[in-house]
């Protein structure tokens, strides 16, 4: 059973509430430090022509998504070895998720409550939402985008008092390396979760703009520059280095007369929301890949095993927090560059190669 | 909490498999009893306390042998 088509901006809005939602709390490439809006740029402009790419896929192939592209160019056995590895991304993006959320759920709101019982509940969420499908998540995306983006844009606006621009000064001195560094963990979290979409979305109905990847990552460059930048300029350099939960520590300095505080809760809210959608994308793409595999037309009766699968992958995963952060900051980034970028950019070249061969216009 | 999971891993296989056999959907049946039973015996074995490999660890040593050495 194929998805309904959505329309461009069901699409955009569920690049937005996703791909965002994580990184709310979490502020990515904070090791570039006070340049960290430089690492933000580098990164998009390296993104840029990979999100063209993927824009490009949706009307070179109208009604395709990457699995069919790949068994129609490259044949059931090099296809689906590719396809394998799309899976395999979207699954362990999937689990890490679930780390995420539950740590981040357990350590500011329900500090009693056992991880487990979070991951079970959401993961629980999580299948039946897939099990109503795209078309639900797309028009539920709609509405819960502004409730996301407007949250961000009051809890900025309350902390401008509390802003120091010195706390930017001086410009461009990190190390490049730092600043590299930032722009390679900027580039696969966010950016590159954004490519989980490539398995998922096929074509668009009605009218709008046809980029929809680059349109969605820009809206959410833009807002992730400015909580990067509200973090720095609220609670200083030391903030970098000492917190993990970055934007959410500083949201909770939010105190006007003594009137307006635990502006956090709102973050968090829009967190919870916009999480949910993107661990029920990974977990879509997983099924839809696997479906796609062994030729099967229905996915969604492979939901529950999946995500039952992927919560005993959280389960192995990792021992502690810790464990977790050190993980997500030093082989993360390197290990989903190869799924994001390197994958796609073979893809790329084997489908240009094949066009050619065949004499159309790429 | 992990017998917990274990029993909702158990309903939840027990009550989806039942309609796939009453539609009589034989192929989905046939993908859907492996992944299952690997879902429901990985958990078994979590709850008795068996040391399984951990796949960020697995993936961690394949990236350091590529990156750092």
């Amino acid at each position: 059973m194929n998805d309904e088509p959505i329309t461009y901006k069901q699409g955009i809005t569920l690049i937005i509430l996703s791909v965002l939602s994580s990184y709310l709390i979490f502020v990515p490439g904070l090791q570039a430090g006070k340049d960290v809006w430089a690492a933000y740029t580098i990164a998009l402009l390296c993104a840029l022509p990979f999100l063209k790419i993927h824009d490009s896929y949706l009307s070179l192939y109208p009604g395709k998504d990457i699995f069919d592209i790949l068994k129609s160019n490259f044949g059931g056995l090099i296809g689906g070895g590719i396809s394998i590895l799309y899976i395999l991304f979207a699954f362990s993006l999937g689990a890490l998720l679930l780390e995420d959320f539950a740590e981040v759920i357990v350590t500011a709101g329900i500090p009693e409550t056992p991880r487990l019982f979070v991951v079970l509940t959401l993961i629980l969420l999580c299948i039946l939402i897939c099990k109503y499908g795209l078309n639900i998540m797309a028009k539920w995306s709609e509405l819960a985008v502004i409730v996301m983006l407007v949250s961000v844009i009051v809890v900025v606006l309350l902390l401008t008092k509390d802003m120091k621009l010195n706390n930017l000064k001086p410009v461009l001195q990190s190390d490049v390396s730092k600043i590299l560094n930032g722009a390679l963990t900027y580039l696969t979290f966010p950016i590159g979760d954004v490519f989980i979409f490539s398995m998922i979305f096929t074509s668009f109905s009605g009218k709008g703009k046809k980029r929809v990847y680059t349109t969605g990552v820009f809206i959410v460059f833009l807002f992730t520059i400015v909580t990067a930048l509200t973090v720095i300029l609220v609670g200083g350099p030391s903030i970098i280095v000492t917190t993990y939960f970055a934007f959410f520590k500083v949201i909770q300095r939010m105190n006007i007369g003594n009137f307006i505080q635990r502006g956090e809760i709102l973050i968090l809210l829009a967190f919870i929301i916009g999480g949910v959608i993107e661990i029920s994308m990974c977990l879509l793409a997983v099924c839809k890949g696997i479906g796609k595999l062994f030729n099967f037309k229905d996915y969604k009766f492979l939901v529950t095993p999946v995500g039952f699968i992927m919560v005993n992958t959280y389960i192995l995963n990792f021992k502690n927090a810790m464990e977790f952060i050190e993980w997500d900051i030093n082989v993360g980034p390197y290990y989903f560059f190869f799924l994001q970028y390197i994958i796609p950019t073979f893809v790329f070249i084997g489908l240009l190669i094949k066009r050619k061969l065949l004499g159309k216009k790429v | 909490m992990k017998k917990l999971t274990l029993f909702v891993y158990i309903m939840f296989a027990v009550f989806e498999i039942i309609p796939l056999y009453r539609r009589k959907q034989k192929r989905e049946l046939y993908l859907y009893i492996p992944i299952m039973s690997a879902a429901l015996l990985i958990c078994l074995l979590i709850n008795m306390d068996v040391k399984l490999p951990s796949p960020a660890k697995i993936i961690e040593s394949m990236v350091n042998m590529i990156v750092r050495k």
